[in-house]
């Protein structure tokens, strides 16, 4: 039968003896008040993207849009979803930007730990398991679903984790609101063993497909290629949605009347002129 | 009706959970533990688990001072937390917390030897009124 010592105090109060922090949820509770009280707590924002990763001869190919939304509202054109995990890794994130930006560092500085640690260049099924173990333990409330690549002893390797921990490892992969629009591409393009530059016209076409078709997707095209060189990235590969012109304003000089024009000298000019000293300038002030 | 905002505060204020990550947050690391002990009593035998506990327990008492973080490195050895990270080791962490410790309290407590009237807070005896050092958050004879 089961023999398993009494629970310990070191145990169970192992939180405080560690004296760890965690997220905060005084917020949480004031809004409850508020919410009590008929005061409508705003709703979180629909979020968009498109974001892709393909396995061509050498390598990774990863693609991203560049939009970053908030509801209806387009509050960025030109974000990077493209979020560096090692040398030889690479993340994607679609979701809540500040939930995937700060769940790709974590992973990140988990992986140098782990690094150091083992001394050998990280795996990215090593990237993926601290991914899945930490999503899987805040059960989708972390809102980050992901598109991860990388090149490592076992070759290039693809991966995408949803937001409640559960992978795929698959040859083409794309995740997002656009994510649609892209795999219909990838499934009626993709090849096995394609050539890099076939890899980034299929990743482009994937992308545009996202940008062109989805709401939450827009902006331009980023590409990161990563094999056994190491990484290059291509930040704004393809600009479609550049804006043609800028007005320009040209108003002649004296379109503005001048109505008055003085002129008062600042202490600290008069005392490095020498027009006032010290003493003077303090009976000024 | 409608409830006072009072009300509705103290009953948000005193509930132990308000979000669901909350219970997450506060159970998890234990709940983790115990299963890994669990499976190991099953798989090596309990002495295990168990000799384990007793170097928890051992490496939890000695801490430095309330208000100052310990750095818990031979506990956090046994547990394999030094070589990683994860958000309760730099998010809202006790020694960043924005309200003071008054560690005499804390200390107190942990020791057992608080006093049973809050005013002789000093070990030694009754306070004699004005040459006592105001501490935030402890009623001084004084104010009396």
């Amino acid at each position: 039968m089961l023999a398993m010592p009494a629970t310990c105090a070191a145990v169970a109060n192992v939180r405080e003896n560690l004296e760890l922090g965690g997220f905060s949820f005084e917020n949480t509770r004031r809004n409850q008040v508020l919410g009590s009280r008929g005061i409508a707590i705003p709703r979180a924002k629909k979020t968009g993207t498109t974001i892709v990763g393909v396995i061509y001869d050498g390598g990774v190919v990863l693609g991203a849009d560049t939009r970053a939304t908030e509801g209806d509202t387009v509050a960025d054109k030109y974000c990077e979803k493209i979020h560096y995990i090692a040398d030889n890794i690479w993340c994607c994130g679609a979701g809540t930007s500040a939930d995937t930006e700060n769940t790709t560092m974590l992973i990140s500085s988990q992986l140098e730990m782990h690094r150091m640690a083992t001394g050998k260049q990280p795996r990215v099924v090593t990237a993926c398991t601290m991914l899945k173990r930490m999503l899987f333990r805040y059960q989708g409330n972390v809102s980050a679903a992901l598109v991860l690549g990388g090149m490592d002893c076992n070759g290039p390797s693809l991966y995408t984790v949803y937001p409640h921990g559960s992978t795929d490892s698959l040859p083409y992969v794309t995740m997002g609101s656009g994510s649609l629009a892209a795999m219909a591409v990838f499934e009626s393009e993709f090849k096995s063993k394609m050539t890099l530059e076939e890899a980034k016209k299929l990743v482009h076409d994937g992308i545009m497909a996202g940008i062109n078709n989805d709401l939450g997707s827009g902006g331009s095209v980023d590409l990161m290629v990563i094999n056994k060189e190491g990484y290059t990235q291509m930040r704004g590969y393809a600009r479609p949605n550049e804006r043609k012109s800028k007005r320009e304003y040209n108003f002649p000089r004296g379109t503005a009347t001048v109505l008055d024009k003085t002129f008062t000298p600042s202490i600290a000019s008069l005392l490095k002129s020498g027009a006032l000293t010290e003493v003077t300038a303090m009976e000024t002030a | 009706m409608e409830r006072s905002l009072r009300a509705a505060a103290a009953e948000a204020y005193s509930t132990p959970v308000a979000h669901p990550v909350e219970h997450i947050q506060q159970n998890w690391l234990r709940d983790q533990l115990e299963t890994k002990h669990y499976i190991m009593a099953q798989t090596y035998g309990a002495h295990l688990p168990m000799q384990i506990r007793m170097e928890l327990d051992i490496f939890s008492q000695s801490k430095r001072l309330p208000g100052i973080r310990s750095s818990n490195i031979a506990a956090e050895t046994i547990l394999g937390r030094d070589e990683t990270i994860d958000f309760e080791d730099y998010l809202g962490t006790p020694d960043m917390s924005e309200t003071a410790v008054d560690f005499r309290a804390v200390l107190e407590k942990k020791y057992g030897v608080a006093p049973r009237n809050p005013l002789k807070s000093r070990v030694g005896g009754p306070l004699c009124a004005g040459n006592e050092i105001p501490r935030p958050n402890v009623a001084m004879a004084r104010m009396l």
